[in-house]
């Protein structure tokens, strides 16, 4: 215990000295720790991005829909929808639900004629939740019940403003051509030139109707929270079990897990640097402590302090200054965060996205323990290589040092 | 005067210099007995601080015997020879090498402690040396807070609070003015009279060779007389 205290207050035999180490252990952990918080914010942020964009936080199909092309796909679609529908929003954690239909229909204002990719969708749900769509002339879809909006290409295609008419053509459930007339509410644009070139929007309620069809291809769901989903998708499919249920990292894999473990791995090396350069700054500090330190290490041996005696003196200083140093980078990390990071950094459209957004730095209690412990390990190590030499010299040497 | 304390016998030593070795000492041969005060006087590079160090086994020995009492230094591993210098020798150095983080007590009771002895034991002894240096009332002080000559009464505080066989000093009145060099001088008379502390120093102060009773003078690393 003496010798916790001898150690303790041997940090204020050079307060100058204390203090660069301090400064320099305090400097390096925090700059991780407020690394670490803005690796997760935009990771989190990205990720949130990519719900709102296209799949919400998953989806529902039947059991293999996704697997295979079918000829009739129409055939493995979801009935029941109104009993499915009220269950998931039954459950805990479930927000929104997004019926949803695709299907193939030639569109055309009367003089021209092109193809196109339709959703039927619930407009009200979907403009509430997903924030992709850019709607830049017009509005989005809401309550109409004949509405239509388009993609920049193809309302360039079919030569349409917003207030005029669009019929749309498509084959039935049972094979027969049917057709609706839709007025333009809106055009979109995602920056995805394919799917502006080619998709369509109309309320889900006149696709069944365009396709004699009671039936949707999935269901979309938004969430609370993204831990929610593993239970989410157990209790649909412990309760339908012709279904099945996938999340939206699946759904997404190309864009969002690749551009994640892309993204994950440019952050490890990054933070890898980060580390090695702090641990050589803490190192560095240290070293250049115990150097100015001989003569003191001397008087030490000269009175009987025995090597390792001397050094586990000198590594208990360095633990302490590693902590210490640690909790002041998780203070000031953290007073950052709260003042001048408190709006957040803004960044611009990251894969697959098309808004810029602001990236909240969001550090996470646990990790601080992880910081702490960092440069406790860092200090302790930079103490050990600085003093071994110095404590194995002959004490003559140590007492003759400048 | 006492028993015999050291006995050195064809003492050698060499240091290196870059790539020069230097030969600071040359066949030394004496004797101190026990509670002498004694002097090593020479010029700069006569070898009394080597001498001084070998004595109180802060240097290595390698040509040479060196006895103190029972022991013989060239036969003594690493662990005796840290014991040695907890338990029996203290140490005075020009410079004091105070801990400034401690206060006046702490840095006289801190080798009290790592001679494991018991707290009650501790604080008594620092009291009394603390009162024989004529330190009492300013336990409480840091160093940073005494004056050169306070300081210096402390490192012989703690050189004395281990109740050593011998007191081993390297130049200690030489950051000091003459008056308190005088009175430094004064109580390390009165230990070694009192006490019968053995005090073995290194000085060319005129008027520290004066205050002892045997001066060891060394030319080119040779005792002269």
């Amino acid at each position: 215990m003496m010798l916790i205290n001898f150690a303790f207050r041997n940090l204020f035999r050079n307060p100058r000295r204390t203090m660069a180490i301090l400064t320099t252990v305090m400097i390096g952990t925090g700059a991780l720790f407020l690394y670490h918080g803005f690796n997760n914010g935009i990771m989190n942020q990205y990720r949130e991005n990519t719900i709102r964009s296209r799949f919400g936080n998953g989806q529902v199909n039947t059991n293999g829909y996704r697997a295979k092309v079918f000829e009739k796909p129409w055939e493995h679609w979801i009935d029941n929808v109104n009993q499915l529908d009220s269950f998931i929003k039954s459950l805990p954690g479930v927000e929104y639900t997004f019926p949803r239909l695709q299907f193939f229909a030639l569109l055309t204002n009367g003089r021209v004629t092109v193809s196109g990719r339709g959703q039927g969708v619930d407009a009200q749900a979907e403009t509430e939740f997903f924030t992709a769509l850019n709607v830049d002339i017009g509005k989005n879809l809401t309550t109409e019940e004949d509405g239509i909006i388009l993609g920049m290409g193809l309302a360039r295609a079919l030569d349409v403003k917003v207030g005029d008419r669009v019929t749309i053509l498509a084959n039935t459930t049972f094979g027969s051509l049917n057709g609706v007339d839709t007025i333009v509410t809106g055009i979109f644009h995602t920056g995805a030139k394919e799917f502006d070139d080619t998709v369509f929007r109309i309320p889900l309620k006149l696709s069944q109707i365009l396709l004699d069809t009671n039936k949707v291809e999935s269901i979309a769901l938004g969430l609370t929270g993204v831990d929610q989903w593993p239970a989410v998708a157990a209790q649909i499919e412990k309760r339908f079990p012709h279904l099945e249920s996938t999340p939206f990292e699946i759904l997404d894999k190309v864009y969002y897990q690749n551009s994640v473990d892309f993204l994950d791995s440019q952050f490890q090396f990054i933070r890898f640097i980060i580390l090695f350069i702090v641990v050589l700054g803490i190192f560095n500090t240290i070293s250049t402590g115990i150097l100015e330190r001989k003569q003191e290490i001397g008087n030490l041996r000269a009175n009987g302090e025995s090597k390792g005696e001397v050094l586990r003196l000198l590594l208990l200083e360095g633990i302490f200054l590693g902590v210490l140093g640690s909790i002041l980078g998780v203070v000031v990390a953290y007073g950052l965060n709260i003042s001048l990071l408190a709006e957040g950094i803004p960044m611009p459209p990251g894969p697959g996205i098309t808004r810029s957004f602001m990236v909240k730095v969001e550090l996470v209690p646990l990790y601080s323990l992880a910081i702490i412990l960092l440069g406790a390990v860092s200090a302790l190590v930079g103490s050990f290589f600085a003093s071994i030499k110095v404590v194995r010299m002959e004490i003559g040497d140590l007492l003759r040092s400048i | 005067m006492g028993e015999l304390l050291y006995s050195c016998q064809g003492v050698d030593f060499h240091y290196p210099l870059g790539e020069l070795s230097v030969h600071a000492l040359k066949s030394i041969d004496l004797t101190i007995e026990e509670k002498e005060f004694v002097a090593l006087a020479g010029p700069s590079g006569s070898g009394k601080t080597t001498l001084l160090n070998l004595l109180g086994l802060v240097e290595p020995l390698k040509i040479g015997e060196i006895a103190m009492e029972n022991y013989r230094f060239q036969t003594l591993g690493e662990r005796e020879l840290n014991r040695i210098r907890r338990f029996h020798i203290g140490f005075i150095f020009q410079n004091f090498h105070l801990n400034n983080a401690l206060t006046a007590y702490e840095n006289v009771e801190y080798f009290l402690f790592r001679q494991n002895i018991p707290r009650q034991q501790r604080a008594q002894r620092v009291q009394q040396a603390l009162e024989l240096v004529g330190l009492k009332g300013k336990e409480s002080h840091r160093p940073l807070e005494l004056s050169g000559g306070q300081k210096q009464r402390v490192a012989i505080a703690r050189a004395l609070a281990k109740e050593p066989k011998v007191i081993i000093a390297d130049e200690p009145t030489a950051s000091l003015d003459q008056d308190t060099g005088r009175e430094i001088m004064e109580i390390l008379r009165r230990l070694n009279k009192e006490q019968g502390v053995t005090v073995i120093l290194a000085s060319h102060d005129t008027m520290v060779l004066e205050s002892v009773e045997r001066v060891i003078r060394l030319v080119d690393g040779r005792v002269v007389a």
